[in-house]
């Protein structure tokens, strides 16, 4: 393993971005909004150049600051997460430069979202269990202050509230997880050396996986405990959704696999998690039928979404199919720009909405025909719900095919049923879907047919996100080649 | 297993439930606020300092001082009772969480054997743990930002509760600086 300061670059560079963006916005200067932007759109680029320049040399790699003790390990999963993570990023940074989502506190809000970011890349090196959950607070912590952002609204209070509690109860159950792996180890953390720990014994270990999984499962949104989801997504400004639904959710997911990833054979990790993923993309998708708030029935169907991800991951590691992982890999990366892209798209409409005269601005009733005032959001969200039902030759189709190819690999009726479950699903989707569809090129109505165009700063992030679903569609080996190292690092029990 | 370490767990996942379970939001917090001291007891019992110290400091101070700020926002009765006393309530919660790290931190040196072993612990902290250290040092920041957020500012009570499908809302609808139309 190569020793390099250059495996801390993207932390440190969001970790300055982080300061530096609430001290510039501290200035009192009529430019100072703008800068703060600018200063945050930099540290994303830096962190996102220096993964690239990490993602090229030999991995994996690890650094600790003075030289020993547990630093990071940068493996290809932890570069996987950091691209993931530094492009949404880049997406809602740059969204927010126009002004619509940070209240009038520019120097609180790019912290919160650089944090947000820095968690997830964190996740992704961490180098042991314990340095998995300090990242994963920090991703949380920001995630506390950016639901409830707009603090005048009760609502958005509310949502913040619920969120909270309930995350603040996973966390509590996650670290008492992992502390039981530490008791059980007799004191080891690091991925490796408590595989190696852990291989004997299944009582302690059993209970351990449990409350990793229902601990970090809150933040995940799996099925029974999502109910935080809902209004957390509906009411957190448009760029926190994103942020939320495109990459902390998932990025949960990924850290509850990762932690989980260290159990021996003998505990049937892989079973429970097929069963919560099937639970999760079921009752998920049955929860978003019938729902007419557009940025509500995005929020819900977030849920199956992590449902297809925890069902994969499941999938891979019952029966070691790496191509299920891979599916599930492949769905986080284009959930990140699906959503993403969907959850921006509708903040843009709501911003000019806003001003007009129309009941419910989230109503789908009352969007009806905005496709044809405002196109580039109403189409990004159109492309965006096809991908997420999964229509060829979208970014959605290629992890879900994965997973049903990985699924029908279980021998019997079993592996066939577990495929129709996922295939049923993504028809089941459409049931909420295709209405979006029609809504927004519908015959539009005097107050929505008097509306601007989308503005120009919020379409260009859309537009990117719009552009990589496609992208990712047309040539997942784009993807595909990101995704793969990951797998193999997970399959492997994460760390050499 | 200790007695000691069996009571640290029992009164961990007997005060998690209790913060489930309560009704009243300030039992709650406290109770989750004392699942994470009975955990941090828990992690130095089992040779776990640096554990402890982080989930003390986080978990039982800033998570607790956080989630006084959100009910303080709140139309609930205890928001009122600490919006009366809202000064008091953020020095007694900033205190609380000075205090919980200054215990913990007084009683590993109090615990261990010789003198000095603050230093050892701090070494040991920068030594070991340095990464974790400094993305503490984040986390602690980002909290704060969150609790400034959390207090600038009380909302308008008139505002309609949360349901499934309600009226409109400005969620998405801030004022901007957005120039030009695509």
């Amino acid at each position: 393993m190569t020793e390099t300061p250059l495996s801390m670059a993207p932390l440190l560079a969001l970790f300055a971005g982080i300061f530096a963006t609430y001290l510039v916005g501290r200035i009192r200067h009529k430019r100072a909004s703008e800068a703060t932007g600018v200063v945050a759109i930099a540290s994303l680029l830096v962190a996102l150049g220096a993964t690239w320049s990490l993602w090229t040399a030999p991995l994996p790699t690890e650094y600790a600051i003075g030289g020993s003790g547990v630093g990071i390990q940068v493996t290809a999963l932890g570069i996987f997460l950091s691209v993931v993570a530094c492009l949404l990023g880049l997406a809602v940074a740059v969204y927010a430069t126009a002004g619509t989502d940070d209240e009038g506190a520019t120097e609180l809000y790019y912290p919160l979202l650089l944090a947000a970011v820095a968690g997830v890349v964190g996740i992704g090196f961490a180098a042991d269990l314990f340095s998995l959950y300090v990242f994963f607070e920090v991703m949380a912590v920001a995630t506390y202050a950016l639901v409830p952002f707009a603090v005048e609204r009760s609502t958005a209070v509310e949502a913040g509230f619920k969120y909270v509690v309930m995350n603040a109860v996973g966390s509590l159950l996650a670290i008492f997880g992992i502390s039981l792996v530490y008791a059980e180890t007799g004191g080891t953390l690091a991925y490796g050396p408590v595989a190696d720990a852990l291989s004997g014994t299944t009582g302690v270990a059993t209970a351990a996986v449990l409350f990793l999984v229902v601990g970090f499962g809150v933040k995940a949104a799996i099925v029974p405990l999502h109910t935080w989801v809902p209004d957390a997504y509906a009411e957190s400004p448009a760029g926190a959704s994103a942020l939320l639904a495109g990459l902390a959710t998932p990025a949960a997911a990924v850290a509850m696999i990762k932690a989980l990833s260290v159990f021996p054979g003998a505990i049937p990790v892989g079973l429970v998690l097929v069963v919560f993923g099937a639970i999760t993309m079921t009752v998920g998708n049955f929860l978003a039928l019938g729902q007419r708030d557009l940025k509500r029935l995005l929020a819900y169907s977030s849920i199956p979404h992590v449902g297809y991800v925890i069902f994969g991951f499941g999938i891979g590691f019952h029966g070691g199919f790496s191509v299920a992982v891979d599916g599930a890999l492949f769905h986080v990366l284009a959930n990140a720009f699906m959503k993403g892209g969907a959850f921006l798209a509708v903040g843009a409409i709501g911003y000019r909405l806003a001003s007009a005269d129309v009941a419910n601005p989230r109503h789908l009733d009352d969007l009806a025909g905005i496709g044809y005032r405002m196109p580039i959001a109403a189409g990004a969200i159109a492309v965006a719900v096809l991908a997420l039902a999964g229509v060829p030759p979208l970014a959605g189709f290629w992890g879900k095919l994965l997973i049903v190819v990985g699924a029908a690999e279980v021998s019997g009726w079993v592996g066939v049923a577990l495929a129709l479950l996922v295939i049923g699903n993504s028809f089941l989707s459409l049931g909420y879907y295709l209405p979006v569809l029609r809504s927004l090129f519908a015959a539009p109505d005097d107050a929505v047919g008097s509306v601007a165009r989308t503005p120009t700063l919020l379409a260009i992030p859309v537009l990117g996100l719009t552009a990589g679903t496609i992208l990712l569609g047309i040539v997942p080996s784009v993807g595909f080649d990101l995704v793969g190292p990951a797998t193999d690092v997970l399959l492997s029990g994460v760390m050499p | 297993m200790t007695t000691l370490t069996a009571a640290a767990l029992v009164a961990t996942v007997g005060l998690a439930v209790v913060a489930v379970a309560a009704r009243d939001f300030l039992v709650s917090i406290l109770s989750l606020s004392g699942a994470s001291v009975g955990l941090a007891v828990y992690f130095y019992l089992a040779g776990a300092p640096i554990a402890a110290v982080f989930e003390a400091v986080v978990a039982a101070g800033l998570v607790t001082v956080l989630f006084l700020m959100m009910i303080s926002l709140t139309d609930a009765e205890t928001a009122t009772l600490i919006e009366g006393r809202k000064l008091p309530v953020v020095g007694l919660a900033l205190g609380a969480l000075l205090g919980v790290s200054l215990v913990v931190w007084g009683w590993l040196g109090g615990l261990s054997t010789g003198g000095g072993s603050e230093i050892e612990l701090a070494e040991a902290l920068w030594a070991e743990r340095s990464v974790d250290l400094l993305a503490v040092t984040v986390l602690l920041f980002v909290g704060v930002l969150g609790i400034v957020r959390l207090t600038a500012e009380r909302f308008d009570a008139t505002d309609e509760p949360i349901t499934g499908d309600r009226g409109p809302t400005d969620a998405d609808g801030a004022s901007g600086n957005t120039e030009g139309d695509t």
